[in-house]
């Protein structure tokens, strides 16, 4: 059994019932390139949509000595849920690839089982970002190219070459309209978790 | 009224659709995440959260009705039209109240996990 917190608090538990463990998977890419009609393909749920307003601080240093400035950016996530029997209930949260937002991807990834990057092959740079911050964060995650009408304006090959890709990071085509082949792209992160949890 | 004085907001009528104060005075200003929990936690009001419904007001109300069923932060947020930081605020005192129960996982899945979700995808 993996070891989980029932609680993050030292309150107690009241009453027997039970609560489903919540697993997560991260699904990235860039504007428009398909993450919410992926997320809504497998979800039992119309997706929904949070605000994450989060608070970076930056250091500024003038004359006066040494100021913080907080901004608040506040950042739209879709997400939906699949029930995976009685005891598991996973969530698909959709996140922004670009680099600017990589402020946020420490916390949507804490705790994820890994990371799905959506690409449109007419756009790889909004992808480069989330790749770079997947490797080097040992998030486990595949790169999915998204074929609008089954059309792929480069091959996987390039991709994985455009990319820069370590040769263990599986390249896969999906459609995101297509509940089964979300259902195989998401298999297919779960699998490649799996071989990086022997490591 | 002052931004973190919620309570005062009572008396007058209740805005439609949207709201009157800022996010964040709900939580009484603080937004910090003091509390750590990770959107996809589910919340779960526990009997004595269900016993003391009564006495609890607001958005912490709404919370307690919403996870009478089993409900991630995410979708509190996304429900109560509240940011997801506020939340977790919300939770994280219903929580310590002893109100709420929440779950998540709070270490790297391992690999008997990740074989549950592989099956569970499988089968749908």
């Amino acid at each position: 059994m993996v070891s989980v917190d029932s609680s993050f608090h030292p309150a107690p538990t009241f009453g027997t019932e039970s609560v489903p463990l919540p697993v997560k998977i991260v699904v990235a890419g860039g504007y428009a390139v398909g993450k919410t009609t992926f997320v809504g393909s497998i979800s039992e749920i119309d997706p929904l949509t949070t605000e994450a307003a989060l608070t970076t601080v930056s250091a500024d240093v003038d004359d006066e000595g040494d100021a913080s400035t907080k901004t608040s950016t506040t950042v739209a996530m879709d997400f939906g849920r699949v029930g995976l029997g009685d005891e598991l209930v996973l969530y698909l949260f959709g996140t922004p690839g670009q680099d600017r937002f990589r402020f946020m991807w420490d916390e949507v990834t804490r705790g994820a089982i890994g990371a799905v990057v959506l690409l449109d092959t007419r756009r790889f740079e909004d992808s480069f970002g989330a790749v770079e911050y997947f490797e080097r964060a040992q998030v486990p995650f595949v790169v999915a190219i998204n074929a609008f009408h089954g059309e792929l304006h480069h091959s996987v090959e390039q991709v994985r070459e455009g990319l820069d890709l370590s040769p263990d990071i599986p390249v896969v085509t999906t459609d995101a309209r297509d509940r089964e082949r979300t259902k195989t792209t998401l298999l297919e992160l779960v699998e490649h978790a799996l071989v990086k949890a022997h490591f | 009224m002052t931004a973190y004085d919620v309570n005062q907001d009572a008396s007058g009528e209740q805005p439609r659709g949207r709201l009157r104060v800022p996010p964040y005075a709900v939580t009484g200003g603080r937004t910090r995440v003091d509390v750590d929990i990770p959107f996809e936690a589910l919340v779960r009001t526990t009997e004595r959260g269900r016993q003391n419904l009564p006495l609890v007001a607001f958005e912490r109300h709404d919370i307690l009705k919403l996870a009478e069923n089993p409900i991630a932060v995410a979708e509190l947020s996304a429900h109560l039209r509240l940011p997801i930081g506020a939340i977790r605020v919300l939770v994280g005192d219903l929580s310590v109240e002893g109100h709420v129960q929440t779950k998540a996982m709070t270490v790297k899945a391992d690999t008997a996990l990740l074989e549950r979700v592989r099956d569970g995808l499988r089968r749908l």
